[in-house]
């Protein structure tokens, strides 16, 4: 289960609203490497990793990641607060307000829905965690280019924050493989899947 | 002297991010004596900090009330909004 921290994992407090930069953060929520397929990924995931350090990663990286999907509608919501008719036509947001007004729907930045499509989870461990290792390198650079649209120090700041969040999630997914290539055949790490496989099947430690 | 609700906000998410970040490095890591050390520290002085706000300001969680007056856990203003972080440092 989980429990309700009422407090931001880091502030977010931005000045002045700008709905065009909110489109385009929009999509660290609902875009293909956003926080909601972060944190659905490595939830998911857990279910079938044999190796109690990797849950543990999972599941305290995937919590993490809801605390950042709070922290990204935290952003949006600030930039699209006390909005004029006039700044929704001008900015190009009225694509957006057309269909959910001001409030905040998993898009990505170019309007296209969340699609669990965007998750893999494969029931296999080397694949599971390389999947990881690569998401967060993904979302890295999402972040980079939002740093390079946008010029607002007020917003900068939380991405940042972010940004820096994805390279330490990589070093810990980089633990995690480690922990599972000691626990598998150093001579073979795809002899079999330990997350499916009961016993190693026969051959499995032919090179 | 009674801390500002803000610097005791900043406090307590200073706090939590060096023992989250200490947690889950220890995830990989789960006999290194010094991080469990480090970790325990910044736990407690978290839990000081913890106690001291929802003393002064409210609880942090459902389970953090701790009155018999009202139901102060959806006093905002909410953690997203901009006037509750406007004057976090």
């Amino acid at each position: 289960m989980w429990l309700y921290d009422k407090k931001l994992q880091y502030p977010v407090k931005i000045k002045n609203p700008n709905p065009k930069y909110a489109q385009i953060i929009i999509s660290q929520l609902g875009g293909p490497d956003g926080e909601l397929a972060a944190s659905t990924r490595y939830l998911s995931q857990r279910y079938s990793m044999p190796y109690d350090e990797v849950v543990g990663i999972l599941t305290d990286i995937g919590t993490e990641e809801l605390a950042h999907v709070e922290m990204i509608c935290a952003i949006v919501s600030q930039l699209t607060r006390n909005l004029t008719m006039d700044e929704i036509k001008r900015t190009g947001f009225d694509t957006y307000f057309v269909d959910h007004t001001a409030g905040i729907y998993p898009v990505s930045a170019a309007g296209v829905p969340f699609d669990a499509k965007y998750i893999g989870v494969k029931g296999d461990v080397i694949a599971d965690i390389t999947e990881d290792l690569a998401a967060e390198q993904k979302a890295r650079v999402t972040y980079d280019n939002i740093l390079r649209l946008i010029d607002d120090p007020d917003v900068c700041d939380p991405i940042k924050f972010l940004r820096q969040r994805e390279l330490t999630h990589f070093q810990r997914f980089g633990d995690a493989l480690q922990v599972a290539q000691r626990n598998m055949n150093s001579k073979n790490f795809y002899g079999y899947n330990p997350a499916f496989d009961k016993v190693k099947p026969a051959g499995a430690m032919r090179k | 002297m009674m801390i500002s609700r803000s610097r005791l906000m900043r406090q307590i998410q200073t706090l939590a991010f060096a023992a989250h970040e200490t947690a889950l490095y220890l995830d990989g890591h789960p006999d290194d004596r010094r991080a469990i050390a480090y970790y325990n520290m910044q736990n407690e002085k978290l839990a000081d900090a913890v106690a001291e706000y929802e003393k002064n300001y409210g609880p942090l969680t459902a389970n953090g009330f701790d009155g018999d007056g009202s139901w102060t856990w959806i006093r905002g203003p909410w953690p997203w909004k901009y006037e509750a972080n406007a004057d976090v440092q």
